[in-house]
């Protein structure tokens, strides 16, 4: 399958509350990428254009400037990661990897941005989507620090 | 700043980055000045949030309450904003937030932003963006934070936590960034 269906995207975070029009043009929209066991989606440090949804497996999320082998986070099916330098336009925070065969859909920063010009209202929701993933992220952190070999 | 809201000086604050004057104006004619001494409380962990506020003047603290020793998580300065979160993900206050010394909020109810939703979907949008990259500017610091932990989960420099933009500002490497609202 190269296309996820609409209905899938509409149980995703990160479209949450999105008409089933936009998340059928956010359908259209989404490239598959098939990942290798350690292949890496992208590195910290690298200029960032893409955001990415888990589609299957399992990634891990590194800061080797810093930490090459404590695991930040873990992302799971439906998680959506990228998304911080599509906010604030600076290059990637941390390296994602596969832990597993795995497989994510990319989606353009452009096709966002053209959302923006298209369809506001779907946009901000996809905003707001992204926003109330990093408060939860943020209150996670408040909670204080948990190795990554937990459970989420 | 001047004590009182402006549309020129809020456009200086990086809540409302970007707007134009009018919606400047119209958020100016929605915020509400609130005064406070030294040491008292603007709310407190898990209380129930209806409203963000924007420091004009002062100095506040954000910190997790424990029995045996608060846990510092930020210093707020003029220009800052705190309270977001909760408007973002409508769960209670994450933290309390004290005034340190005499200080100038400016106060703006979450309904007030949800009617801006409404009556200017663009103004909204921006004002969201400014909270999101106010929160990935935070999310920064405690990935970075983070990595100073040693496996046990503990610091491997004994964290204390603050507020990214102040973190960066001040240097004070070894604090913990948590997050406000």
């Amino acid at each position: 399958m190269q296309q996820p269906s609409p209905e899938l995207l509409a149980v995703c975070p990160l479209f949450g509350g999105l008409s089933s029009e936009c998340c059928a043009a956010f359908a259209q929209r989404l490239a598959r990428v098939e990942l290798v066991a350690g292949q890496t989606v992208y590195d910290e440090g690298d200029p960032a254009h893409e955001l990415y949804i888990v589609a299957e497996g399992r990634l891990e999320v590194f800061k080797p400037s810093l930490s090459p082998l404590l695991a930040l986070n873990d992302l799971h099916p439906g998680d959506f990661f990228g998304d911080m330098s599509f906010i604030d336009l600076q290059p990637r925070s941390a390296t994602v990897r596969a832990a597993l065969p795995s497989a994510v859909w990319r989606l353009d920063y452009t096709v966002l941005r053209e959302t923006y010009q298209l369809d506001m209202k779907c946009y901000t929701l996809v905003v707001m989507n992204i926003a109330r993933e990093m408060s939860r992220r943020l209150r996670r952190a408040d909670r204080g620090w948990k190795p990554a070999q937990g459970p989420r | 700043m001047p004590l009182d809201p402006t549309a020129s000086t809020l456009s200086m604050c990086s809540l409302f980055g970007g707007l134009e004057l009018c919606h400047c104006e119209y958020f100016c004619s929605r915020l509400e000045r609130v005064d406070l001494v030294a040491g008292e409380v603007v709310y407190e962990e898990g209380d129930p949030a209806h409203e963000l506020f924007v420091v004009a003047a002062g100095r506040l603290h954000a910190f997790k309450p424990s029995q045996s020793a608060d846990v510092p998580l930020a210093e707020l300065l003029p220009g800052e904003f705190f309270g977001d979160m909760s408007f973002i993900d409508m769960q209670p206050r994450s933290a309390t937030v004290r005034a340190v010394e005499p200080t100038v909020l400016w106060r703006m109810s979450f309904s007030s932003l949800r009617e801006a939703y409404l009556r200017d979907l663009k103004c909204y949008t921006l004002v969201v963006m400014n909270i999101a990259r106010e929160m990935s500017r935070r999310l920064r610091r405690a990935d970075y934070y983070r990595t100073l932990l040693d496996s046990e989960g503990h610091a491997a420099v004994r964290p204390r936590a603050g507020a990214a933009s102040v973190i960066g500002r001040i240097g004070r490497r070894a604090m913990t960034l948590r997050s406000l609202g």
